[in-house]
Order: structure tokens, then C-alpha cells, then sequence
């Protein structure tokens, strides 16, 4: 799970282009600086494309955490 | 598998890194699945970072390592991974180290056959503020491999910062509106990529979600105010009745909508549109029944498309995704991703749709590439002539490798028939390299076919430099292409302005890489692109003459040259707009102006707009010359002066001083000004105005010259052209 979520970590700072995003399971995406719903996309898209999996359209309709992606990444994994 | 120490897969797998088993421990590593990848990427970054640290030989090691495995592309993910920021970040504790740790990562860069997009983007990162420009290069380098959109996604803020910055020069700046009926927003930090790639800087509107009617037609909006020099208009098929069935009528309606909106535009903003055609859509329901029935779906979307790109007004251009799509190698549209988020095309289209759109800027403003620089062995043929001999190359359609090349003769023929140069460079003997022109049957290309052709044993880049000195051109119009990646490298670290496409050992995706450049994309074919070869030609032989002035006089008079003037028209504007944002060294000012801006100056009241057109008993070489002058009561000034390359030498020059001067006398004015803004490649004008008897009244960056004479009789100008005035 750890894992998972400093993976995600490195995907968000790689798209934000921030270098020190500190995330936890908890973290709020709206708290997150610049990270705007185009950001969003584009940080699933990455995910997905960075472990080969694909989210469904719902799901990622009702994103609203960190720990929210770093679940999906363990399911399709 | 996760009972085997990293550290063994490492070593299995650096023994393996070696030709013929790199593919092997490639689908391996494929096989143990993305585990360990992950794992195997954080070993290597280990090994770096204490190699890095401690300076040790193991770094040494790891680079033969990396370019060893490197030889196949698909290992750029590996080297990805291992740059892994956060941890480089740990260790850059101090400028000191910064500086050294950017000499290894360049280094490394350097070995590598071929720049890595994600090292490029490190690279540029660790480049402090005062040598952005140079962080700039690193990246035009990585974006010139076509990265995936992944690499995108991961440079986009520091490629926005980078556009942004002021300080940084770029070739150009573009002002470019974003306009369409799908979501902008993936689409344009994509499009910045592509842009900064091409030295162009972006600078972005972007119009809200399926408004692009409203914008356009609300004189208010803020489309106006930000007064775009480019606008993107990009409609696709959702925009469209989506029905299988679609009744005539509709096509004609939308597409002179469409054509509506370009009028309207083009009466309030001077702007050059791209128009992007409708693609056709996922759901095909209807089968066949679609292209076969009259008002069948893709057919009337094709119905779309032709009256949308038939019979273009000045300044518009057309950019047919279907042809595009035909090209990309994953899907067009993704129905997902236009569900979520009204994304169009797909993210992993969107960096060729990006870069399709961003050569059609280029084109626009003249930044296409315009000369091919071939290689002879493996490139244009197969083999090496020198040691196989005429008959044991490939070449023809006996074999599959002697057609691919032919194809590759073929297209480079058929950009020289619109006008793109072509030059050879190659590691051969003169002879040697002469003979398949000479004597094989199945040459497509011929020896006349190139205006440079450099078959000797030095050193490429020089050989490039002497080329870019004979055809009189800047080193940031070639295209290098060559099949020997060490070749490649040797170019693009020495003369990084040339492009150079690669496709790692797969030759026989040469053609298409060069393809993928889209280096020399036009917008119109003028009569003079088609005659440009034949003028370089003759130029060079003027060249040649020029040695000794005795010679050069008596073969200008032999040359009976003529020269036609007149007014800037309709007829003559598409070539006047591409000669003022083509020329560089014959160029007083270097101002560009849009096919647009040119057409509002011509029908101006307070503008002298000349064309000038050049023949000889050789050629014809059209329109070459344009003067551009304000009129400000008494004083014309000289906003724009310009000479074709392809004509310079033929004194002009003097001409066309001469029939300013008749034309400003006939309207009473009483002094001409000119100007002179310097800029690296029109050092050859700096004198002119002195030349032409004109005081200097302002000096340093931006001179600024009067000619009060205008009375005075003309000095005597030899009368090596005949001028015949046109209405």
C-alpha cells in the first residue's frame, strides 16, 4: 500500500511539476496545489499508462482522495 | 522470482545487454513484469548514485552499460525510471555538485545513441537561471525524438515555464487562439511542447468548451482582445449531426457556417486560421453503408471536409485528421477519454496532432526546413558502393530492402519537385559515389537532382558547414538524415539547430521518421518553389563567376536579365507574404507580416507595397524582391526591403532603389527614410543604405537612415537589368 502511494506520489509531482508533494492516503485532491480537473485527468492517464491498467469512467468520475487512486491501483493490479 | 537478489538480476541482465541477447533480456524483463522493472530501474539508480558520489570507475561502467542497452529504444523507460527526481534531488546538496552532476548526466546524454527525452528533461532542470537558454536546446532535443505523451504530461509546467520566460529568445513568438468544440486544455500544453521543439514560443488563448461561434462572432470577446496571430479552429465530429443518416443539406450548411466564421475573422483580426477537418467517428453502426449511402455518415463527413478545404481564401489553411489518424500508431479518438473529460483526439494522438498543427504555424510564418541533407550508403541505397560495388547494391525491385530505398529516392524526389533542396554528404569516394548516379538503371534521384553534393572523407558537420556556406543557408534549415547513428550523434552535438531524425537501427523506419518531422510542411505552391532548385543552380554558378569582378559583370550581361515590377496584388500576395517571413539575409528589417497583414497594407491608402520579379536567359526565377514603404505625408519609409537568397549578387538592389525613387518623386515627397535592424543573419545589408547614398542618422541596433536627393539625377547604375514596369 505504501508503495503504491509514494508511486503516486512521483506521478503527481511528474505532472504538477512541484518536486516536494508530500501525500498521504488522506490527502484531499482539491487541497492539492494546481491539481485542477485537466491535472487530474492527466494524472490518471499516466497511472494507467505507467501499470498497464485502465480505470472505469465512473471511478474516476468520484475521485476525491489520494488513498481514493492508490485503491484502484491495487485492484487492477 | 522475488527470491533472486536484485543484484544478480542486474548482473544476468548486464550480461545479457549485449548484442544479439539485447532483445532477449529485453522480452525477459518484459516477461518478470513490471515488479521488476520498478525494482531493477531503483538497483541501477542506486549503482549511479554511488558511482555518482564516491566518482568511481563503476560510473564509467554503467555508461558502457547504458549504451549498451540503449541500442534498443524501448530501454528509454528504464533509464527513465532511474531518474527518478526526488532521489537525484537528495543528492544535489550545493551548486557544486549540481554543476557536476549535470557534467555526468550530459555526458551520458552524449553516449547515448540518441538523446533520452526524460535525461533531456533533467538536464535542462539542473541548468541554472542564467543558461535557460541552454536548458531550452536540451529540451528542443528531447521533443525532436517524439517522446510518448507520458514524457508530455512530465515536462508541461517546466516547458510553460520555460515559454514564459522572457529572457529566453526564441526564433518567433506566436499568439495562438485555441478555439473548438472538444476540451483545449489537453491539447495546449502539448502544442507549447511542440512549438518550443520548432524555437517557437507560444503564447495561448484558449476559447471556452464549444463557444468558438459566439467568440468569433462577438466582436467584444476577449478572442479580439487578445488579438491572435494564429487561430486554431478545431471542430470534430460530435459538432456534426451524429445520426449514420445525415441529409444533404446538412454538410452544405455546416461548412459554409464554418466558412462564415473564417470571413468574419479575417475582416476583423488579421490572423491566420488552421481549420481541423472532422474525423470520422468511432461509432460506425451502419457499417460500409456509411461511405456507400449518399448521405451516408463518413461520407457526408468527407462531404465536410472537401468543402471545407477546397478552393482556401488567402491565409486559411487545412489540417485533414483522417489522414493523420491514418498515421498514428495507437487510436485516433478515445471514447473514454472524450466520456471523462471532452478530450479529443486521444492523449496518446494528441503529440502528433500537436506537431501537425505546430508545422502548419511554421509554415505559415516560414520556419519550414528547407534543404534534405541525404547519405549515399544505407540511405539511399543499400550497401556500401565502395566495396560492393554497382552490382552489389540494393537497389530496385528485386528485393524488399532495394524498394524501401526507392521509396525513400522517390519522396526525397518529390520534395525537390515542390521546392525542398536537397545536398548529399557522404563518407565515400567522389568516384565511387558518382557511379549509381552515373550508370544504375534504377536510380530515381539523379546527380542534377542536388544543388550540394559533398562525397569526400571529412568530417560531417564540417562537410554540413560547407554546405549551409554554398547554398547560402542557415544550418537551422537542414534535415540531416543518415542511417549511421554515429554520424547522427556527431551532428546533433556539434550543430544542434540541424534536425536530425532518428529511428535507432531500424532502417527501415528511416522514411518514417522523417516523415514524423513534418520538417518541411507548406502551405501553397508557388510557381518559385517549383523553379527553386534550378535557381540555386544558376546562383551557385554566379557564385563561381563572382571570384573576379571582370568575369562577374561580363556574366550578368550575359545573363540579359529582366525584371518585371508592380503593386502588390491579389495575385502576387501569397508569394510577397512568403518571401517576408522566409528571408533572412537580404532583409533590412526582418519584420513578418501574416498573408493578412499584407493584404490590409496593399489596399491601404498610406502604404507603397512593389513586388519584384527576376528572369534571365536561363530562368525564370519569379517573384524575388519586396519593398514594403509607409507614406507619411513627405517622408516614405522603407518598413521592409527584402531580396531573395537565390538572387543575390545580381545587383538588384539597385534597381529596385531606383524604382522607389521614381515613384516617390511622381508623389511629391520629399525624403525616403530607411532602417537597418541587425540581427545575426543580415550582416550583409548593413551598408547598403550607405552605399545607395543615403546619411546616417541614427546608429547602434537600430540604424535609421534619410535620402534627401530625391531631385538629384540618380547615380549612373550600370544597366545590368532591364526593368519593364507592370500594371
Amino acid at each position: 500500500m505504501t508503495d503504491h502511494l509514494s508511486s503516486v506520489q512521483n506521478v503527481f509531482c511528474d505532472v504538477l511539476g512541484e518536486q516536494n508533494l508530500e501525500l498521504t492516503l488522506e490527502t484531499l485532491l482539491k487541497d492539492i496545489p494546481h491539481c485542477d480537473s485537466v491535472a487530474l485527468i492527466q494524472i490518471v492517464l499516466m497511472i494507467e499508462n505507467q501499470w498497464g491498467i485502465s480505470f472505469e469512467t465512473d471511478e474516476v468520475a468520484e475521485l476525491r482522495t489520494v488513498g481514493q487512486i492508490v485503491k484502484l491501483v491495487e485492484k487492477y493490479t | 522470482m522475488s527470491e533472486i537478489p536484485i543484484q544478480r538480476w542486474l548482473n544476468i541482465f548486464f550480461s545479457m545487454a549485449q548484442p544479439p541477447y539485447v532483445t532477449e533480456s529485453l522480452s525477459l524483463c518484459r516477461e518478470l513484469g513490471k515488479t521488476f522493472h520498478y525494482e531493477l530501474a531503483t538497483a541501477i539508480l542506486r549503482r549511479l548514485h554511488t558511482a555518482l558520489q564516491n566518482e568511481d570507475a563503476a560510473f564509467e561502467e554503467l555508461l558502457v552499460a547504458f549504451n549498451e542497452l540503449a541500442d534498443v529504444s524501448q530501454t528509454a523507460a528504464y533509464i527513465a525510471t532511474m531518474l527518478d527526481r526526488q532521489k537525484l534531488a537528495k543528492m544535489e546538496s550545493g551548486e557544486e555538485t549540481n554543476q557536476l552532476t549535470l557534467k555526468k548526466l550530459m555526458d551520458l546524454n552524449k553516449t547515448l545513441p540518441f538523446p533520452n527525452p526524460d535525461l533531456c528533461l533533467e538536464i535542462a532542470k539542473l541548468f541554472s537561471f542564467s543558461e535557460k537558454n541552454l536548458a531550452k536546446r536540451e529540451l528542443q532535443q528531447a521533443f525532436g525524438m517524439f517522446p510518448p505523451y507520458s514524457f508530455y504530461l512530465k515536462s508541461q509546467r517546466y516547458v510553460s515555464e520555460l515559454t514564459q520566460n522572457k529572457n529566453i529568445p526564441f526564433k518567433r513568438t506566436v499568439r495562438l487562439a485555441v478555439l473548438g468544440s472538444a476540451t483545449t486544455s489537453f491539447l495546449t500544453p502539448v502544442l507549447k511542447a511542440a512549438a518550443l521543439a520548432k524555437d517557437i514560443r507560444l503564447e495561448v488563448y484558449e476559447g471556452a468548451y464549444r463557444n468558438y461561434t459566439q467568440e468569433i462572432l462577438n466582436l467584444q470577446s476577449n478572442l479580439y482582445s487578445f488579438n491572435p496571430d494564429v487561430i486554431i479552429l478545431l471542430t470534430e465530429s460530435h459538432d456534426f449531426p451524429a445520426s449514420p443518416q445525415i441529409s444533404l443539406n446538412e454538410a452544405d450548411t455546416y461548412a459554409s457556417q464554418i466558412r462564415g466564421l473564417w470571413k468574419h475573422l479575417q475582416e476583423n483580426s488579421g490572423c491566420h486560421i488552421i481549420q481541423t477537418g472532422l474525423e470520422y467517428p468511432d461509432a460506425a453502426s451502419w457499417g460500409s453503408l456509411e461511405d456507400t449511402l449518399p448521405d451516408g455518415r463518413r461520407r457526408q463527413i468527407d462531404n465536410v471536409n472537401q468543402q471545407l478545404s477546397e478552393s482556401l481564401p488567402n491565409a486559411v489553411s487545412f489540417l485533414n485528421v483522417n489522414a493523420i489518424a491514418s498515421q498514428c500508431e495507437s487510436c485516433w479518438t478515445s471514447p473514454r477519454e472524450w466520456q471523462i473529460a471532452k478530450q479529443y483526439p486521444s492523449s496518446t494522438a494528441t503529440p502528433l496532432f500537436a506537431d501537425s498543427l505546430v508545422a502548419q504555424i511554421a509554415a505559415a510564418f516560414g520556419m519550414s526546413k528547407k534543404m534534405l541533407i541525404l547519405d549515399l550508403d544505407n540511405t539511399c541505397w543499400g550497401g556500401v558502393i565502395g566495396e560492393d560495388g554497382l552490382a552489389g547494391i540494393k537497389l530496385g525491385s528485386a528485393s524488399a530492402a532495394g524498394e524501401s530505398f526507392l521509396e525513400l529516392q522517390r519522396y526525397a524526389k518529390d520534395l525537390k519537385n515542390r521546392g525542398v533542396l536537397l545536398a548529399v554528404c557522404s563518407k565515400n569516394n567522389e568516384r565511387d559515389a558518382l557511379l549509381p548516379f552515373e550508370q544504375h538503371d534504377e536510380m530515381i534521384l539523379k546527380k542534377e537532382d542536388f544543388v550540394v553534393f559533398k562525397a569526400n572523407w571529412n568530417n560531417k558537420a564540417s562537410n554540413i558547414r560547407d554546405i549551409a556556406r554554398e547554398a547560402n543557408l542557415g544550418l537551422d534549415s537542414f534535415v540531416f538524415l543518415d542511417d549511421n547513428p554515429a554520424e547522427r550523434i556527431l551532428v546533433r552535438n556539434e550543430l544542434p539547430e540541424v534536425a536530425v531524425p532518428e529511428f535507432g537501427q531500424a532502417h527501415h523506419l528511416m522514411l518514417q521518421a522523417l516523415k514524423r518531422g513534418m520538417y518541411f510542411e507548406t502551405l501553397a505552391l508557388t510557381d518559385e518553389d517549383k523553379n527553386r532548385h534550378q535557381s540555386y543552380v544558376s546562383r551557385q554558378k554566379l557564385q563561381n563567376a563572382a571570384e573576379s569582378p571582370a568575369d562577374l559583370t561580363h556574366f550578368l550581361k550575359n545573363l540579359k536579365m529582366k525584371c518585371y515590377h508592380g503593386a502588390v496584388n491579389e495575385s502576387s500576395l501569397l508569394r510577397v507574404a512568403q518571401l517576408i517571413n522566409k528571408t533572412n539575409q537580404f532583409n533590412l528589417t526582418t519584420r513578418r507580416y501574416t498573408q493578412q497583414q499584407v493584404n490590409e497594407m496593399m489596399n491601404g491608402e498610406n502604404w507603397w507595397c512593389h513586388w519584384f520579379r527576376l528572369d534571365d536567359s536561363q530562368q525564370c526565377h519569379g517573384i524575388v524582391g519586396v519593398l514594403l514603404v509607409r507614406k507619411q505625408q513627405e517622408t516614405w519609409i522603407i518598413d521592409s526591403w527584402l531580396i531573395s537568397c537565390r538572387v543575390i549578387g545580381r545587383r538588384l538592389e539597385s534597381l529596385m532603389f531606383k524604382v522607389l525613387r521614381n515613384a516617390a518623386k511622381k508623389a511629391g515627397c520629399s525624403q525616403i527614410l530607411g532602417e537597418y535592424i541587425p540581427t545575426e543573419k543580415n550582416g550583409l545589408v548593413k551598408t547598403l543604405y550607405s552605399k545607395l547614398g543615403f546619411s546616417s542618422m541614427q546608429e547602434e541596433n537600430h540604424y535609421i537612415y534619410s535620402f534627401n536627393q530625391i531631385d538629384s539625377p540618380p547615380l549612373s547604375v550600370e544597366d545590368l537589368i532591364v526593368a519593364v514596369a507592370m500594371e
